[in-house]
C-alpha cells in the first residue's frame, strides 16, 4: 500500500546552493520536503549550465538546472541588502534545515553564519558544502570539480599509464557524493534534534567525499606501501597485474573479465560454449583450466594472450546482442551504456524508475529519475524546476505575510 | 590470535564499544556484503548506532578477503578493507542453514529498528526473514535493501560486480579521450552512491515512523542510483536527442582546462581557468603577462582555437615546478589548480590532516591504517571512530547473551551444535 503522505512532508529546507550542494535539496524534495531554493535576483550560476533545451540559452532552459532543481520552489532574494537578510532570517525562523555552498567566510561577512541563524531559530540545522571544508590550509583554494577530484586522489587513478590522467564526464562525479553526504548529515542531526531540541552546524568537504570514492588508494599505501596507479581500460587488481575490462563491440563497448571466483569461471565457460556454438575459435581461452591458474604468477602478456580469442567474438556483435546473451547464459558481461540506453532501458521501465513531469519551458514532458522505492510512500519529482523567482509572491506574501505594497517596493529596489 | 588495539599508542582507537553520538540508542542489524550494505551501516555506526553485523563462517562478507594486508598473516580478520568499512560495528556469526538459525536471526531482527541487507534478491525471503514476514510481527520495522539493478524486472537477476556496473551505469562510456577506449573509472560510484541514498532513506523513514508508527521497506540499487545522478544527460537525450560523450580533460567553455605534467615522475597538476579574470590571474601568477596581449589567447574563443599550443606552453611552465609549488603559485594568484594526489599524498595531505579526516588505528592484526570519518562534520555530535571492524564472530556471545538474553546453557548448547558457524 502506498501512502500519498511523503516521507519528509512538513519539513522545510532553505537552499542557498549551486552545484556542489544542489543535489542535497533535490533529494529532500523527492522525499516530500518543502525545498525553497533562494537565488540572487539575477539567478544562480547553475541556470547558465549547458545543456539547454533546444540549445536555446535562457534563464529557464538549462537542463542541468532542471535535472537537479525539479521539485523545489524558487525564490529570489538579495542577501547583500539588509532587507534581504531580514527576510532570510524570517524564513530561517520557519524552516528546519539550511544548506549553502558559499565559499568559506562569505556567510560570516553577511552576518548569516550558523550562529546568527541559530539566534533566529535554535532548532535550525545548517550544512555548508565546499570543496575543502571551512578550516585548513586549502579552505580558500579556488576549485572546480576536476581540481577537487585531483586533490582527492580520484583523478590520478584514471587514464592510460604514462599519459595524463583523465577526468570523467559523469555529471557531478564528486559533487553528488558531497551533496548526498550533506543530506545524510542533516538527517543524522535531525534524528538527534528530536531528542535534544537543538540544531547544529555541519561542515562538508567535497575533497573528503571524493577521496572516499577510492578509499582503497590510501589504505594500500598505508598498509602495503603500494602506490596504486591508473591502468587504462583495465583494472589493476594487484600491483602490476592488470585485467582488461573494456572491449570493443560492433556499436560500442562492453565490460568483460574473468576474475578468480567460481561464478566468474562459470561465466568464462558459458562464454566459451556460446562462442563454440557460433563456430568461433576459442583457443587458449576455451582450454584454460581456470581454477588452476595462478593469476599472481602470470604476466600481463600471458593474460592478454589467454583472453584474446574473445575479442573477435565481441567485435562481431552489438552491445544488445552481447547483453542478451549474457543475461541468458549467466555471463558476467555488461554493455557500456550511454544516456540513450539508460533512457530506453527495459529494466528501468520495469522498475517504474521514471516520473513524468510537464515542463513547457524545456520542450514539454520529460521523465525524471527516482533514487528510491518504498513499500509505504511515493518518492520522486512532483513538479518541474522553478522559474527564476516563481514562488516569490506565494511565499513572501501568502506565507510570510509581507504586504503586497511592500513586496512591490522590495522588487523595485532589487531585493527580491 | 589477538586483534585488540594497542592501548600504549596515543593515536590508538579504543576497543570499547561506541558510546554517545547523534544516533545513540538506534538498533541496527546488518546483513551486509562488500560495500553497498556495509557502508549504509557504517554511516550509522560512526554516529553511535548499535550496528550488529551478521555473517556466517560459511558465508563471509567478501570484503574480508580483499586485503590490503599490513601484516604477514592473511586471514579474514587481517584485511584493511573490512576493518575500515565495518568500523564501530559488532560482528556475529550465525548459520542461517542451521535448524535454529532463522529463528535466532528473526529474534535479532525484531529487536532492531532497522535491518540493512544486500544479500541478493531472495536470500532473506528464502529463510522466512523478508520484510513482509517481519512487518507482520512488527509493523514499525524498517528494512533497507541494496541490489545491483532492483528486485524485479528482466535484468534483476544479473550479477552486479563493480567492474561491470561501471559500464552498465553509463560511467565507463563517459570516461576518457573522445577518440580512444573508455577508461576504467576507478571511483566507486556504483558501490558508494547507493549506500548514501540508503542511509538518507533510512533516516527519513525513522522520522516517518516516529510520526506515523509505520515502518517501510526501502530499496536502492546501483543502476538506479547512478542513473539518478546522470539526470542532466538523460534529459539532454530526451529533450534534444543528444547522447553525452566522454570529453577527456577539455571543456567547451573553459581554457586552459587540463592536466599538466610537473617535475618528477608521474606528477601532475590540474588547472581549470573558468573565466577571463582567472586567465588574467594565471598570466600574472606565472609572469607571462605578455600572453594578455597575445592575439592567440586574448579571448576564450581564440584560446580554444589555439588550445594545443596553449597547453604546450602551460606545460612548459608546470614541468619546471614540483606540482605542490605550481599549485601554490596558481592558487595564490586565484586560479583553480590542484595536485593529482596519489596514495602517499593523500596520507600526508595537510588539508585532510587539518580537518581530522581520519583516525589512525594501530591494530595488532591489521596494522597501522586510517579509518575515515564521513565527509560531513556535525559540530555538536560529531562522528567517532571507536574501533575497526570486528573479528569474525567477535561479538557473537555478547549479542546473543547480553542483548537477546539467551541463557548461558542454551548459548553453549547452540554453539556446540554449530548454530554460530
Amino acid at each position: 500500500m502506498r501512502d500519498e503522505f511523503p516521507v519528509l512532508s512538513g519539513y522545510r529546507l532553505l537552499e542557498l546552493a549551486d552545484e556542489p550542494g544542489v543535489l542535497c535539496g533535490k533529494v529532500f524534495a523527492d522525499l516530500g520536503a518543502d525545498v525553497l531554493k533562494i537565488e540572487a535576483p539575477r539567478g544562480g550560476p547553475d541556470r547558465e549550465r549547458a545543456p539547454f533545451a533546444g540549445d536555446r540559452r535562457g534563464e529557464n532552459t538549462s537542463l542541468h538546472f532542471a535535472a537537479y532543481n525539479a521539485g523545489k520552489r524558487g525564490l529570489t532574494l538579495d542577501l547583500e541588502r539588509e532587507e534581504g537578510r531580514e527576510i532570510f532570517l524570517d524564513l530561517v525562523a520557519r524552516a528546519d534545515f539550511v544548506i549553502d555552498s558559499y565559499a568559506p567566510g562569505v556567510l560570516q561577512t553577511l552576518g548569516l553564519e550558523y550562529a546568527s541563524l541559530a539566534r533566529a531559530n535554535p532548532r535550525i540545522i545548517h550544512a555548508s558544502v565546499t570543496p575543502f571544508g571551512q578550516e585548513g590550509p586549502y579552505r580558500e583554494f579556488a576549485s572546480t570539480e576536476m581540481v577537487t577530484s585531483a586533490l582527492a586522489g580520484l583523478l590520478y587513478m584514471v587514464g592510460e599509464p604514462g599519459e595524463a590522467p583523465v577526468h570523467t564526464n559523469f555529471p557531478m562525479s564528486v559533487h553528488a557524493a558531497a551533496a548526498l553526504d550533506a543530506a545524510t548529515g542533516l538527517l543524522v542531526a535531525h534524528h538527534e534534534r528530536e531528542r535534544s531540541g537543538l540544531g547544529q552546524y555541519i561542515d562538508v568537504s567535497a575533497q573528503e567525499a571524493a577521496k572516499w570514492m577510492t578509499f582503497d588508494v590510501a589504505l594500500r599505501w598505508e598498509l602495503e606501501g603500494a602506490i596504486l596507479r591508473r591502468a587504462g581500460a583495465a583494472l589493476e587488481y594487484a600491483e602490476g597485474i592488470r585485467r582488461r575490462v573494456h572491449w570493443r563491440c560492433s556499436d560500442g563497448w562492453v565490460a568483460f573479465a574473468v576474475f578468480p571466483a567460481p561464478s566468474s569461471y562459470k561465466s568464462a565457460r558459458s562464454l566459451t560454449e556460446w562462442m563454440q556454438e557460433e563456430g568461433y575459435e576459442t583457443g587458449a581461452f576455451g582450454e584454460a583450466s581456470w581454477e588452476d591458474l595462478d593469476y599472481f604468477d602470470m604476466s600481463e602478456k600471458d593474460i592478454l594472450a589467454l583472453e584474446d580469442p574473445v575479442a573477435k567474438f565481441f567485435e562481431d556483435r552489438s552491445m544488445q546482442e552481447l547483453y542478451d546473451g549474457a543475461l541468458d547464459r549467466a555471463i558476467l558481461l555488461a554493455p557500456a551504456m550511454t544516456a540513450r540506453e539508460i533512457v530506453e532501458s527495459p529494466q528501468l521501465e520495469a522498475l517504474d524508475f521514471w516520473a513524468e513531469v510537464a515542463d513547457p519551458d524545456r520542450g514539454g514532458d520529460a521523465r525524471y529519475p527516482r533514487f528510491l522505492r518504498s513499500s509505504e510512500v511515493s518518492v520522486g519529482v512532483r513538479r518541474r524546476a522553478p522559474r527564476l523567482g516563481e514562488h516569490n509572491q506565494e511565499v513572501y506574501e501568502n506565507e510570510l505575510g509581507i504586504p503586497a505594497e511592500r513586496l512591490r517596493k522590495l522588487g523595485d529596489h532589487g531585493v527580491v | 590470535m589477538s586483534s585488540e588495539s594497542n592501548p600504549s599508542k596515543a593515536s590508538t582507537a579504543s576497543s570499547e564499544p561506541a558510546g554517545g553520538g547523534a544516533l545513540e540508542g538506534l538498533k541496527v542489524v546488518e546483513f551486509g556484503r562488500s560495500l553497498v550494505g556495509p557502508v549504509m551501516g557504517r554511516f550509522l555506526a560512526l554516529h553511535g548506532a548499535t550496528v550488529v553485523k551478521v555473517e556466517s563462517r560459511r558465508s563471509l562478507d567478501v570484503s574480508r578477503l580483499m586485503g590490503p594486508y599490513g601484516k604477514e598473516e592473511r586471514t579474514p580478520d587481517t584485511g584493511g578493507t573490512f576493518a575500515n568499512l565495518n568500523a564501530n560495528k559488532f560482528g556475529i556469526t550465525l548459520d542461517l542453514k542451521h535448524e535454529r538459525g532463522p529463528e535466532l536471526a528473526r529474534r535479532l531482527m525484531l529487536w532492531s529498528d532497522v535491518v540493512i541487507e544486500n544479500m541478493g534478491l531472495t536470500t532473506l525471503d528464502d529463510f522466512g526473514l523478508g520484510y513482509a514476514s517481519l512487518a507482520a510481527e512488527n509493523p514499525g520495522i524498517i528494512m533497507a535493501s541494496g541490489t545491483a539493478q532492483g528486485h524485479t524486472g528482466p535484468h534483476a537477476h544479473h550479477p552486479g560486480w563493480a567492474v561491470f556496473m561501471f559500464a552498465l551505469c553509463g560511467i565507463s562510456e563517459l570516461t576518457g579521450d573522445p577518440a580512444g577506449t573508455p577508461q576504467y573509472p576507478t571511483g566507486l560510484y556504483p558501490d558508494l552512491l547507493p549506500p548514501r541514498f540508503g542511509a538518507i532513506a533510512i533516516l527519513a523513514a525513522l522520522d516517518y515512523r516516529r510520526r506515523t508508527g509505520r515502518g517501510q521497506h526501502l530499496r536502492v540499487s546501483q543502476f538506479e542510483s547512478c542513473a539518478y545522478v546522470m539526470a542532466p544527460q538523460t534529459l539532454d537525450y530526451q529533450v534534444n536527442g543528444v547522447v553525452a560523450q566522454r570529453t577527456g580533460n577539455r571543456s567547451s567553455w573553459a581554457a586552459p582546462h587540463g592536466v599538466y605534467r610537473c617535475r618528477g615522475e608521474d606528477r601532475w597538476l590540474a588547472i581549470n581557468v573558468t573565466s577571463e579574470e582567472q586567465w588574467r590571474c594565471l598570466c600574472q601568477g606565472i609572469d607571462r603577462t605578455d600572453w594578455l596581449g597575445d592575439a592567440r589567447f586574448e579571448t576564450l574563443h581564440v584560446r580554444k582555437q589555439n588550445e594545443d599550443e596553449l597547453d604546450r606552453l602551460i606545460e612548459d611552465w608546470t614541468s619546471q615546478h614540483a606540482c605542490e609549488d605550481a599549485m601554490r603559485i596558481l592558487q595564490a594568484a586565484g586560479v583553480p589548480a590542484g595536485r593529482l594526489s596519489d596514495g602517499r599524498d593523500l596520507s600526508e595531505d595537510p588539508q585532510l590532516a587539518a580537518r581530522g579526516h581520519s583516525r589512525v588505528v594501530d591494530h595488532s592484526a591489521v596494522g597501522r591504517f586510517s579509518v575515515e570519518s564521513p565527509a560531513f562534520r556535525l559540530s555538536r555530535t560529531p562522528a567517532s571512530v571507536d574501533r575497526p571492524g570486528p573479528r569474525l564472530g567477535e561479538h557473537t556471545e555478547h549479542v546473543f547473551r547480553d542483548i537477546l538474553g539467551l541463557p548461558e546453557s542454551e548459548f553453549a548448547d547452540l554453539e556446540s551444535k554449530g548454530a554460530f558457524e
